[in-house]
Protein backbone atom coordinates (compact mmCIF):
# COMPACT_ATOMS: atom_id res chain seq x y z
CA UNK A 1 0.00 0.00 0.00
CA UNK A 2 2.01 3.36 -0.93
CA UNK A 3 1.54 6.65 -0.18
CA UNK A 4 2.49 9.65 -0.20
CA UNK A 5 3.54 13.13 1.55
CA UNK A 6 1.38 15.09 -0.60
CA UNK A 7 -1.97 13.10 -0.34
CA UNK A 8 -3.56 15.12 2.47
CA UNK A 9 -2.92 18.57 0.39
CA UNK A 10 -4.32 16.78 -2.60
CA UNK A 11 -7.19 15.31 -0.37
CA UNK A 12 -8.22 19.22 1.22
CA UNK A 13 -7.66 20.33 -2.78
CA UNK A 14 -10.48 17.62 -3.73
CA UNK A 15 -12.75 18.32 -0.80
CA UNK A 16 -12.59 21.91 -0.81
CA UNK A 17 -13.32 22.10 -4.36
CA UNK A 18 -10.10 23.76 -5.18
CA UNK A 19 -8.53 21.12 -7.84
CA UNK A 20 -7.08 21.84 -10.05
CA UNK A 21 -7.45 25.47 -10.63
CA UNK A 22 -6.84 26.78 -7.45
CA UNK A 23 -4.30 24.45 -6.61
CA UNK A 24 -0.93 25.18 -6.33
CA UNK A 25 1.29 24.79 -9.05
CA UNK A 26 3.64 22.79 -7.45
CA UNK A 27 0.68 20.58 -6.33
CA UNK A 28 -0.51 20.18 -9.57
CA UNK A 29 3.40 19.33 -10.86
CA UNK A 30 3.76 16.62 -8.21
CA UNK A 31 0.15 14.97 -9.00
CA UNK A 32 1.23 14.68 -12.62
CA UNK A 33 4.20 12.53 -11.79
CA UNK A 34 2.55 10.95 -8.65
CA UNK A 35 0.32 7.73 -9.11
CA UNK A 36 -0.95 7.46 -6.09
CA UNK A 37 -2.08 11.34 -5.94
CA UNK A 38 -3.17 10.80 -9.67
CA UNK A 39 -5.06 7.92 -8.41
CA UNK A 40 -6.67 9.72 -5.66
CA UNK A 41 -7.40 12.62 -7.91
CA UNK A 42 -9.03 10.53 -10.72
CA UNK A 43 -11.57 8.47 -8.20
CA UNK A 44 -12.43 11.55 -6.28
CA UNK A 45 -13.34 13.58 -9.32
CA UNK A 46 -14.88 10.72 -11.21
CA UNK A 47 -16.89 9.75 -7.15
CA UNK A 48 -17.90 13.76 -6.95
CA UNK A 49 -19.42 13.50 -9.91
CA UNK A 50 -21.31 10.76 -9.82
CA UNK A 51 -22.69 12.20 -5.99
CA UNK A 52 -23.61 15.60 -7.16
CA UNK A 53 -25.56 13.43 -10.56
CA UNK A 54 -27.44 11.30 -7.61
CA UNK A 55 -28.19 13.78 -5.52
CA UNK A 56 -29.95 15.94 -8.46
CA UNK A 57 -32.01 12.82 -9.36
CA UNK A 58 -32.91 11.97 -5.23
CA UNK A 59 -36.81 12.62 -4.78
CA UNK A 60 -36.75 12.37 -1.15
CA UNK A 61 -40.23 11.68 0.45
CA UNK A 62 -41.80 14.03 2.62
CA UNK A 63 -40.95 13.80 6.21
CA UNK A 64 -43.98 13.98 8.16
CA UNK A 65 -44.73 10.99 7.02
CA UNK A 66 -41.64 9.01 8.23
CA UNK A 67 -41.92 11.62 11.35
CA UNK A 68 -45.53 9.82 12.13
CA UNK A 69 -44.43 6.62 11.35
CA UNK A 70 -41.64 6.22 13.85
CA UNK A 71 -44.26 7.33 16.71
CA UNK A 72 -46.52 4.80 16.03
CA UNK A 73 -43.68 2.61 15.82
CA UNK A 74 -42.04 3.75 18.90
CA UNK A 75 -45.66 3.87 20.94
CA UNK A 76 -46.79 0.62 19.61
CA UNK A 77 -43.22 -1.02 20.92
CA UNK A 78 -43.45 0.86 24.04
CA UNK A 79 -47.35 -0.46 25.02
CA UNK A 80 -46.00 -4.10 24.13
CA UNK A 81 -43.25 -3.46 26.40
CA UNK A 82 -45.63 -2.50 29.14
CA UNK A 83 -48.27 -5.05 28.95
CA UNK A 84 -45.34 -7.82 29.13
CA UNK A 85 -45.78 -8.66 32.96
CA UNK A 86 -49.74 -8.70 32.66
CA UNK A 87 -49.17 -11.39 30.40
CA UNK A 88 -46.52 -13.35 32.62
CA UNK A 89 -49.13 -12.74 35.44
CA UNK A 90 -51.68 -14.26 33.19
CA UNK A 91 -49.44 -17.02 32.79
CA UNK A 92 -48.39 -17.56 36.64
CA UNK A 93 -52.25 -17.16 37.30
CA UNK A 94 -52.90 -20.35 35.14
CA UNK A 95 -50.07 -22.60 36.11
CA UNK A 96 -50.88 -22.26 39.70
CA UNK A 97 -54.68 -22.88 38.73
CA UNK A 98 -53.39 -26.22 36.80
CA UNK A 99 -51.33 -27.06 40.13
CA UNK A 100 -54.53 -26.30 42.67
CA UNK A 101 -56.15 -28.53 40.19
CA UNK A 102 -53.57 -31.29 40.32
CA UNK A 103 -53.15 -31.04 43.63
CA UNK A 104 -56.64 -31.94 44.75
CA UNK A 105 -56.70 -34.46 42.06
CA UNK A 106 -53.86 -36.27 43.71
CA UNK A 107 -54.66 -35.98 47.82
CA UNK A 108 -58.36 -37.23 46.71
CA UNK A 109 -58.03 -39.04 43.63
CA UNK A 110 -59.31 -42.66 46.19
CA UNK A 111 -62.66 -41.36 46.84
CA UNK A 112 -63.25 -39.89 43.25
CA UNK A 113 -62.59 -43.39 42.34
CA UNK A 114 -65.46 -44.24 44.87
CA UNK A 115 -68.51 -45.80 43.48
CA UNK A 116 -70.80 -44.51 45.56
CA UNK A 117 -69.37 -41.23 45.33
CA UNK A 118 -72.32 -40.49 42.79
CA UNK A 119 -74.86 -41.39 45.34
CA UNK A 120 -72.92 -39.02 48.11
CA UNK A 121 -72.75 -36.31 45.92
CA UNK A 122 -76.79 -36.53 45.13
CA UNK A 123 -77.40 -36.51 48.75
CA UNK A 124 -75.17 -33.46 49.49
CA UNK A 125 -76.88 -31.85 47.21
CA UNK A 126 -80.06 -32.80 48.38
CA UNK A 127 -79.35 -31.72 51.18
CA UNK A 128 -78.26 -27.96 50.60
CA UNK A 129 -81.45 -28.01 48.49
CA UNK A 130 -83.47 -28.54 51.82
CA UNK A 131 -81.48 -26.11 53.64
CA UNK A 132 -81.54 -23.24 51.04
CA UNK A 133 -83.58 -23.72 48.55
CA UNK A 134 -82.96 -24.74 44.50
CA UNK A 135 -81.46 -20.63 43.77
CA UNK A 136 -77.84 -21.32 45.12
CA UNK A 137 -77.48 -24.37 43.27
CA UNK A 138 -78.66 -22.65 40.02
CA UNK A 139 -76.16 -19.85 41.05
CA UNK A 140 -73.25 -22.47 41.28
CA UNK A 141 -73.84 -24.57 38.15
CA UNK A 142 -74.41 -21.58 35.93
CA UNK A 143 -71.01 -19.37 37.72
CA UNK A 144 -68.61 -22.22 36.92
CA UNK A 145 -68.93 -22.51 33.22
CA UNK A 146 -69.45 -19.16 32.74
CA UNK A 147 -65.92 -18.56 34.64
CA UNK A 148 -64.64 -21.33 32.55
CA UNK A 149 -65.56 -19.68 29.70
CA UNK A 150 -64.57 -16.06 30.48
CA UNK A 151 -60.95 -17.82 31.12
CA UNK A 152 -60.87 -19.24 28.29
CA UNK A 153 -61.46 -16.43 26.11
CA UNK A 154 -58.99 -14.33 28.00
CA UNK A 155 -55.90 -16.61 27.43
CA UNK A 156 -56.84 -16.73 23.56
CA UNK A 157 -58.20 -13.71 22.61
CA UNK A 158 -54.63 -12.24 22.47
CA UNK A 159 -53.88 -14.94 19.76
CA UNK B 1 -61.74 -6.71 24.34
CA UNK B 2 -58.66 -7.58 27.04
CA UNK B 3 -58.77 -7.21 30.68
CA UNK B 4 -56.02 -4.85 30.35
CA UNK B 5 -57.87 -2.88 27.99
CA UNK B 6 -60.03 -1.75 30.88
CA UNK B 7 -56.98 0.19 32.09
CA UNK B 8 -55.55 1.83 28.92
CA UNK B 9 -54.19 5.10 30.55
CA UNK B 10 -51.69 3.38 32.43
CA UNK B 11 -50.51 1.92 29.61
CA UNK B 12 -50.43 4.49 27.06
CA UNK B 13 -49.27 7.30 30.06
CA UNK B 14 -46.31 4.41 30.38
CA UNK B 15 -46.14 4.04 26.36
CA UNK B 16 -45.89 7.84 26.16
CA UNK B 17 -43.20 8.32 28.66
CA UNK B 18 -40.91 5.92 26.97
CA UNK B 19 -42.07 7.55 23.50
CA UNK B 20 -40.46 10.93 24.21
CA UNK B 21 -38.82 11.57 21.15
CA UNK B 22 -35.49 12.84 21.12
CA UNK B 23 -36.05 15.61 18.65
CA UNK B 24 -39.30 17.19 17.30
CA UNK B 25 -41.12 17.10 14.31
CA UNK B 26 -39.38 20.56 13.01
CA UNK B 27 -35.71 19.13 14.46
CA UNK B 28 -36.29 16.39 12.10
CA UNK B 29 -37.45 18.04 9.40
CA UNK B 30 -34.71 19.66 9.40
CA UNK B 31 -32.14 17.16 9.83
CA UNK B 32 -34.02 14.99 6.89
CA UNK B 33 -33.94 17.98 4.45
CA UNK B 34 -30.12 18.32 4.90
CA UNK B 35 -29.27 14.54 4.85
CA UNK B 36 -31.96 12.82 2.82
CA UNK B 37 -30.37 13.54 -0.92
CA UNK B 38 -26.57 12.26 0.41
CA UNK B 39 -28.04 9.73 1.90
CA UNK B 40 -29.97 8.44 -1.04
CA UNK B 41 -26.92 8.63 -3.28
CA UNK B 42 -25.04 6.57 -1.24
CA UNK B 43 -27.61 4.17 -1.03
CA UNK B 44 -28.93 4.30 -4.76
CA UNK B 45 -25.01 3.78 -6.01
CA UNK B 46 -23.66 1.48 -3.40
CA UNK B 47 -26.87 -0.91 -3.98
CA UNK B 48 -27.50 -0.11 -8.05
CA UNK B 49 -30.81 -0.16 -7.18
CA UNK B 50 -32.63 3.45 -7.09
CA UNK B 51 -36.17 2.23 -5.41
CA UNK B 52 -34.45 -0.26 -3.16
CA UNK B 53 -32.52 2.97 -2.13
CA UNK B 54 -35.76 4.46 -1.71
CA UNK B 55 -37.06 1.91 0.46
CA UNK B 56 -33.93 1.72 2.81
CA UNK B 57 -33.74 5.38 3.22
CA UNK B 58 -37.13 5.78 4.59
CA UNK B 59 -36.59 2.50 6.79
CA UNK B 60 -33.35 4.49 8.06
CA UNK B 61 -35.13 7.35 8.98
CA UNK B 62 -37.44 5.40 11.03
CA UNK B 63 -34.84 3.47 13.03
CA UNK B 64 -33.04 6.63 13.64
CA UNK B 65 -35.80 8.25 15.09
CA UNK B 66 -37.25 5.05 17.32
CA UNK B 67 -33.31 4.55 18.38
CA UNK B 68 -34.20 8.09 20.14
CA UNK B 69 -30.49 8.89 18.85
CA UNK B 70 -29.67 11.95 21.22
CA UNK B 71 -27.74 13.59 18.45
CA UNK B 72 -24.57 15.36 19.58
CA UNK B 73 -24.36 17.38 16.60
CA UNK B 74 -25.52 17.64 12.67
CA UNK B 75 -22.24 15.34 12.30
CA UNK B 76 -22.87 12.72 14.21
CA UNK B 77 -26.50 12.51 13.62
CA UNK B 78 -25.39 12.16 9.83
CA UNK B 79 -22.90 9.62 10.39
CA UNK B 80 -26.02 7.78 12.54
CA UNK B 81 -27.84 7.39 9.46
CA UNK B 82 -25.19 6.14 7.65
CA UNK B 83 -24.61 3.64 9.94
CA UNK B 84 -27.96 2.46 9.93
CA UNK B 85 -27.98 2.72 6.07
CA UNK B 86 -24.83 0.12 6.14
CA UNK B 87 -26.63 -2.51 8.23
CA UNK B 88 -29.55 -2.33 5.93
CA UNK B 89 -27.92 -2.72 3.20
CA UNK B 90 -26.10 -5.07 4.97
CA UNK B 91 -29.03 -7.18 5.86
CA UNK B 92 -30.55 -6.81 2.44
CA UNK B 93 -27.10 -8.46 0.48
CA UNK B 94 -27.35 -10.78 2.92
CA UNK B 95 -31.03 -12.08 2.14
CA UNK B 96 -31.91 -15.14 0.13
CA UNK B 97 -32.88 -13.72 -3.34
CA UNK B 98 -36.21 -16.48 -3.77
CA UNK B 99 -39.29 -14.35 -4.59
CA UNK B 100 -42.48 -16.08 -4.60
CA UNK B 101 -44.02 -16.17 -7.74
CA UNK B 102 -46.98 -13.55 -6.59
CA UNK B 103 -44.43 -10.67 -5.76
CA UNK B 104 -42.87 -10.87 -9.32
CA UNK B 105 -43.89 -7.53 -11.42
CA UNK B 106 -45.65 -8.39 -14.29
CA UNK B 107 -43.51 -7.45 -17.32
CA UNK B 108 -40.65 -8.97 -16.02
CA UNK B 109 -40.65 -11.78 -19.01
CA UNK B 110 -40.98 -8.88 -21.63
CA UNK B 111 -38.27 -6.90 -23.56
CA UNK B 112 -36.19 -4.61 -21.55
CA UNK B 113 -37.61 -1.37 -21.96
CA UNK B 114 -35.21 0.94 -24.56
CA UNK B 115 -37.78 4.16 -24.69
CA UNK B 116 -36.08 7.36 -23.80
CA UNK B 117 -39.02 7.13 -20.62
CA UNK B 118 -37.34 4.73 -19.01
CA UNK B 119 -35.96 6.01 -15.26
CA UNK B 120 -32.91 7.81 -15.68
CA UNK B 121 -32.09 7.09 -11.85
CA UNK B 122 -31.57 3.41 -12.98
CA UNK B 123 -28.27 3.70 -14.79
CA UNK B 124 -25.55 2.87 -12.74
CA UNK B 125 -21.69 4.66 -14.40
CA UNK B 126 -20.02 1.74 -15.94
CA UNK B 127 -17.19 1.80 -13.27
CA UNK B 128 -19.32 1.59 -10.47
CA UNK B 129 -21.44 -1.32 -11.99
CA UNK B 130 -18.37 -3.69 -12.14
CA UNK B 131 -16.81 -3.28 -8.77
CA UNK B 132 -18.63 -5.44 -5.67
CA UNK B 133 -20.91 -3.84 -3.55
CA UNK B 134 -18.83 -3.28 -0.66
CA UNK B 135 -16.38 -1.49 -2.73
CA UNK B 136 -19.13 0.64 -3.89
CA UNK B 137 -19.97 1.33 -0.44
CA UNK B 138 -16.49 1.69 0.71
CA UNK B 139 -15.19 3.83 -1.98
CA UNK B 140 -18.25 6.17 -1.79
CA UNK B 141 -17.87 6.44 1.77
CA UNK B 142 -14.12 7.44 1.14
CA UNK B 143 -14.09 9.40 -1.65
CA UNK B 144 -17.84 11.25 -2.15
CA UNK B 145 -18.76 11.26 1.37
CA UNK B 146 -14.77 12.18 2.66
CA UNK B 147 -15.24 10.12 5.46
CA UNK B 148 -12.46 9.04 7.66
CA UNK B 149 -10.88 5.34 7.59
CA UNK B 150 -11.84 5.67 11.49
CA UNK B 151 -15.45 7.35 10.37
CA UNK B 152 -16.06 4.18 7.76
CA UNK B 153 -14.94 1.79 10.44
CA UNK B 154 -17.61 2.90 12.93
CA UNK B 155 -20.20 2.99 9.59
CA UNK B 156 -19.56 -0.18 8.37
CA UNK B 157 -18.65 -2.19 11.46
CA UNK B 158 -15.46 -3.45 10.05
CA UNK B 159 -11.85 -2.83 11.64
CA UNK B 160 -9.60 0.13 10.56
CA UNK B 161 -6.83 -2.14 9.17
CA UNK B 162 -9.42 -3.74 7.62
CA UNK B 163 -10.82 -0.92 5.92
CA UNK B 164 -7.55 0.51 4.83
CA UNK B 165 -6.62 -3.02 3.00
CA UNK B 166 -10.42 -3.18 1.30
CA UNK B 167 -10.27 0.69 0.12
CA UNK B 168 -6.03 0.27 -1.32
CA UNK B 169 -7.40 -3.36 -3.27
CA UNK B 170 -11.00 -1.06 -4.24
CA UNK B 171 -9.02 1.97 -5.30
CA UNK B 172 -6.49 0.20 -7.59
CA UNK B 173 -9.56 -1.69 -9.34
CA UNK B 174 -11.93 1.39 -9.97
CA UNK B 175 -8.57 3.32 -11.11
CA UNK B 176 -7.92 0.05 -13.68
CA UNK B 177 -11.34 0.44 -14.47
CA UNK B 178 -11.64 3.93 -15.02
CA UNK B 179 -8.52 3.99 -16.89
CA UNK B 180 -9.91 1.44 -19.40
Amino acid sequence: MTTCAHLDEVRHALTAGQWPHAAAPELRAHAASCNRCAQEILITTYLQQARSAAIASAQPGTPSVLWWRAQLLRRNTAVERASRPIAAAQIFALIMVVLGIACIIGTRWRSLLDPTLPARAAASLATIRGDWGIIPLILAFTLIPTLGAVILYLSTERK
Amino acid sequence: MNWEDAIPSIAIAEAARATEPAMDSDQFTAVYQRSAKPLWAYLARASGDPSLADDLMQESYVRFLCAGFPGDGEVASRMYLFRIASNLLRDHWRRPRTLPIEDLPPNRSAAPDTSAQTDSRLTLDPALAKLRPRDRQLLWLAHAENYSHREIAQITGLAVTSIRLLLFRARRQMAHLLKD
